[in-house]
C-alpha cells in the first residue's frame, strides 16, 4: 500500500517545482539562522538567490562530518533551542557525536516518512511490529515507532533485549514483522536455531532490516532462516534517522523521500556529480527541516540512480542498495566507529604503540566479534611483567567500551609484529571476516 | 493549476521579491502570510501582470503567461481581488458587477452574464439589496463583497485575494471567510494574502511565509500552526486560547 498516494505518485514536474521551492525557503532560512551556511555562502559568492533551479544546488558549497563536528553541540540548529522537542545523536565515535534537534514539525515529519518505509513493505494495522532496534541516543528505535504508530500497527519496542528474550517476545506476542539491524537478524535467526524453534511456529512475514551496509548474500540467508521477506531501508541520523529512503516490495532499489529530501550522487574525489547510473557518494540536502536543516552533505555511503520507473507506482526516485564507503568506518554491534577513533585511545594508553589491527569475524552462535590487536612499547616489553599487561590490556578494553560503546576483545602482541614491510605486503589495518 | 518559479519583482529599480517561487493546486486554498513590506501584494500583483517581474515564470493551467499582458490573465481564469477593494464609488453596485464581466462579453457570452449576475446575488444577498445604491455608500464589508463579486464576474480558475479582511469588523470577516470556503466547493482555487494569519490559515489547506521578499517556510495550514516562528510572529502568544 501507498501510505501517502498523493505525495509518492507525484509527477517530476510537481516534484521538481516542490523541490525548488522547499530547496529555496531552506536556503533563505539556513543563511538567516546558521551562522555557519552565512559565513560559508558568503565567502564562496554564492546565495540562495542565485539557485535557479535544482541543477544550481551543484554551486553550493558541501557539508562535511567536520563541519558538523567543529559545530558541537548546537551550532547548526536553525532554530532556538525552546523550539526543540527531542534531541538525538550520531553513534559515539572517539571525537565528539553530532547531536540532531528535531522541532514538533521535524518529529511529525520523520513519523510520515518511516511510515511510508514500512507502508512500502507492506506493513498495514493489522501487523505487529517488533522494533529491536536501541531507544536511545540513536535514531532507529524511536525513528521507527513514531512511524509503526502512524500506520496503527501493534507497536512492541522492543529495543535491544538479549536474543532468547527477543525470540519470546517474538512468538509469544505473535510478531508478524521485525525492524533491527540485519546483523542482529541473522543473530535471532542462530538463536531461533539453538532452540530449536521452528520459524513456521513463528508468526513473522516481513523484515526491515538497515542502519549497516548488508548483502544479498546476507539478506536470502536471512530470509531463508527466518522464513520473510527482508527489504533494505537507509537513513542517517545527521539527515533525519531512518526514514530517508527505502525498498518497497519490488525489490529494486531504495525510494528516496524526496519531498523532504533532495539527493545528488558526486564522485567522491572531485565532487563533481556522476553520469546517470554510475556509484558515487551520496550526497543530501533536507529541504523541510527545521531544527537541524542541511546542504549537500557529505554521507560517506556509495550507491547508484535507479533510473527506470519502479513498478509500484512510487515516482519518488531510486538508489541502489548501498554499496560501500568512502572511508574505513566499521559498522559493528549496531553502532559505527573509525579505525581512527581506536588508535586516538591506544595513544593515550601508556605502553602500547600505535600500531594496531582490527580483526571481525562472526562467531558460531551468529554474534559479532571484535578483536584489536595492539603491539606493546618495545619499552613495557622489556620489562616483561605480565601482570602489567594485564592491566594495560584491561585498560584498552574498558576505554574502548567507554567511549566507543563497543565491547571488543583485546590481544597484546609483540613490538613490530604487524608490520609486515618485509613481505611487501600492504599493511591491512582492518580484516573483516563477518557475514554479510 | 498556478505555478510561480524565481520570480523578481518590484517597483523601478527596486527588487521587492527576490527569486520567488511557489504553486497553488486544482481547488487549493493556500494562504500567503508575512509582515507589512515583505512583498505580498507585489506577489499577487506580479502574478496578475499589474507589476512586470524583473525575471521569473508564471504558469498558469500548464500554459507559461509571463508576458502575457494583465486583461488577458484575466480572460484566461486568473482573476484579483486587490488591497483595499477599488470599488468604483460613483457606479452603482450593479454597475460595478458588470465591469467584471467585460472579458465575459468579449467572448461573446452577454447573454450569460445575467445569470451570473444571479449567482453572485445569491452568494452575497445583500448586494442584491443594494443593487442601486452607489458603491462608496457601502458599508467596508459590502465593499469587499462587491470587490469579490466582481472578481466573480470575471469566471475566474484562481482567485487571488490581498488582505480581504483589512478593516473589517470580527464577524463580517468571518463571513468573507466562509464566502471563501463556499468558492473552494464551487471549484475555484484560491490563493489568499493575508496579515490576520489566524483568520487566513483556518481556512487554508497549505501556506507560505514570506519576509523580506523571500520564502521563509512553506507548509499545511497543521504545519504552520505548529511552527514556533510563526506562533511568535503570527499568531500572538494567546494564540493557544484562541484556537479553539
Ligand atoms: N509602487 C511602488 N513603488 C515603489 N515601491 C513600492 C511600491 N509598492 C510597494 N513598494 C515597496 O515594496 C515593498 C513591498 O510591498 P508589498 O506591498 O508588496 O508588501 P506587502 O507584503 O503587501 O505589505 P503590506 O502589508 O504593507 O501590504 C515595500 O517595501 C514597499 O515600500
Ligand atoms: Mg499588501
Ligand atoms: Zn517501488
Amino acid at each position: 500500500m501507498i501510505f501517502n498516494k498523493s505525495k509518492e505518485t507525484m509527477s517530476r514536474d510537481e516534484i521538481t517545482q516542490v523541490q525548488l521551492e522547499r530547496l529555496q525557503m531552506t536556503l533563505n532560512r539556513v543563511y538567516r539562522n546558521v551562522a555557519f551556511y552565512k559565513t560559508s555562502f558568503d565567502t564562496q559568492g554564492v546565495g540562495a538567490e542565485s539557485i535557479r533551479t535544482l541543477e544550481d544546488l551543484g554551486r553550493l558549497p558541501f557539508t562535511t562530518r567536520e563541519h558538523l563536528l567543529s559545530a558541537y553541540p548546537y551550532d547548526m540548529f536553525a532554530v532556538p533551542l525552546r523550539d526543540i522537542v527531542r534531541l538525538h545523536s550520531t553513534s559515539g565515535t572517539a571525537g565528539k557525536p553530532v547531536v540532531v534537534g528535531y522541532t514538533k514539525n521535524d518529529l511529525s515529519h520523520w513519523a510520515e516518512c518511516t511510515a511510508r518505509l514500512l507502508s512500502a513493505a507492506g506493513i498495514t494495522d493489522q501487523d505487529v511490529v517488533q522494533i529491536a532496534f536501541h531507544y536511545d541516543l540513536c535514531t532507529g528505535g524511536f525513528g521507527f515507532h513514531q512511524g509503526a504508530e502512524r500506520i496503527g500497527a501493534s507497536v512492541i519496542p522492543a529495543s535491544a533485549t538479549a536474543p532468547d528474550k527477543q525470540i519470546m517476545v517474538m512468538r509469544d506476542y505473535k510478531t508478524t514483522a521485525l525492524l533491527s539491524t540485519p546483523s542482529f537478524a541473522a543473530r535471532l535467526a542462530q538463536e531461533l536455531e539453538t532452540q530449536h524453534i521452528h520459524p513456521e511456529k513463528l508468526f513473522l512475514k516481513k523484515g526491515l532490516f538497515g542502519a549497516e551496509p548488508w548483502s544479498e548474500n546476507l539478506r536470502r540467508e536471512i530470509e531463508e532462516r527466518l522464513h520473510i521477506t527482508a527489504l533494505d531501508n537507509y537513513g542517517l541520523t545527521e539527515i533525519m534517522g531512518p526514514g530517508v529512503a527505502g525498498e518497497c516490495e519490488e525489490k529494486r532499489g531504495l525510494h528516496v523521500n524526496e519531498d523532504h529530501f533532495i539527493v545528488e550522487i558526486v564522485d567522491p574525489a572531485t565532487g563533481a556529480a556522476v553520469s546517470a547510473g554510475e556509484t558515487g557518494e551520496l550526497v543530501f540536502t533536507t529541504i523541510t527541516k527545521e531544527g537541524f536543516p542541511l546542504i549537500r552533505y557529505r554521507s560517506g555511503d556509495m550507491a547508484a540512480f535507479l533510473c527506470d520507473p519502479c513498478p509500484c507506482g512510487r515516482t519518488f526516485c531510486r538508489i541502489s542498495r548501498v554499496s560501500g564507503r568512502t572511508d574505513d568506518l566499521i559498522f559493528f554491534g549496531g553502532t559505527k566507529l573509525f579505525p581512527a577513533d581506536v588508535e586516538k585511545i591506544l595513544l593515550a594508553v601508556e605502553g602500547t604503540a600505535p600500531h594496531f589491527a582490527i580483526d571481525l569475524w562472526s562467531d558460531p552462535d551468529g554474534s559479532e566479534v571484535m578483536e584489536v590487536k595492539v603491539e606493546i612499547s618495545e619499552k613495557v616489553f622489556a620489562i616483561d611483567k605480565l601482570r602489567d599487561l594485564e592491566s594495560v590490556r584491561d585498560v584498552i578494553r574498558r576505554r574502548i567500551e567507554q567511549v566507543l560503546g563497543v565491547s571488543a576483545k583485546v590481544l597484546l602482541v609483540e613490538p613490530k609484529s604487524l608490520r609486515t614491510d618485509a613481505d611487501g605486503a600492504k599493511f591491512r589495518r582492518v580484516t573483516d571476516r563477518r557475514r554479510k | 493549476m498556478l505555478v510561480v518559479r524565481n520570480l523578481r519583482s518590484g517597483y523601478g529599480s527596486i527588487a521587492v521579491l527576490k527569486a520567488v517561487s511557489l504553486h497553488v493546486g486544482r481547488g487549493e486554498i493556500v494562504v500567503i502570510i508575512g509582515p507589512n513590506g515583505a512583498g505580498k501584494s507585489t506577489l499577487l500583483m506580479s502574478v496578475t501582470g499589474l507589476v512586470a517581474p524583473f525575471e521569473g515564470e508564471v504558469e498558469f493551467e500548464g500554459r507559461d503567461i509571463t508576458a502575457v499582458p494583465a486583461e488577458k490573465r484575466v480572460g484566461l481564469g486568473c482573476v484579483l481581488v486587490p488591497e483595499g477593494r477599488r470599488v468604483f464609488a460613483t457606479l452603482s453596485v450593479r454597475e460595478n458587477l458588470e465591469l467584471g464581466a467585460y472579458h465575459v462579453r468579449r467572448n461573446g457570452l452577454g447573454r450569460e452574464v445575467r445569470h451570473d449576475l444571479e449567482r453572485i446575488f445569491a452568494l452575497f444577498p445583500i448586494l442584491r439589496k443594494r443593487e442601486r445604491q452607489m458603491g462608496g455608500t457601502l458599508s467596508g464589508g459590502e465593499q469587499q463583497m462587491l470587490a469579490i463579486g466582481r472578481a466573480l464576474m470575471a469566471r475566474p480558475a484562481l482567485l487571488m485575494m490581498d488582505e480581504p479582511s483589512m478593516g473589517l469588523a470580527p464577524v463580517v470577516t468571518a463571513s468573507i471567510f466562509k464566502t471563501v470556503l463556499t468558492l473552494r466547493e464551487q471549484g475555484l482555487s484560491i490563493l489568499l494574502v493575508e496579515q490576520n494569519a489566524r483568520r487566513a490559515l483556518s481556512v487554508a489547506d497549505r501556506g507560505y511565509v514570506i519576509e523580506t521578499g523571500q520564502m521563509v517556510l512553506e507548509g499545511t495550514r497543521e504545519e504552520l500552526l505548529n511552527n514556533n516562528d510563526v506562533q511568535r510572529a503570527y499568531l500572538g502568544k494567546d494564540y493557544s486560547a484562541i484556537n479553539e
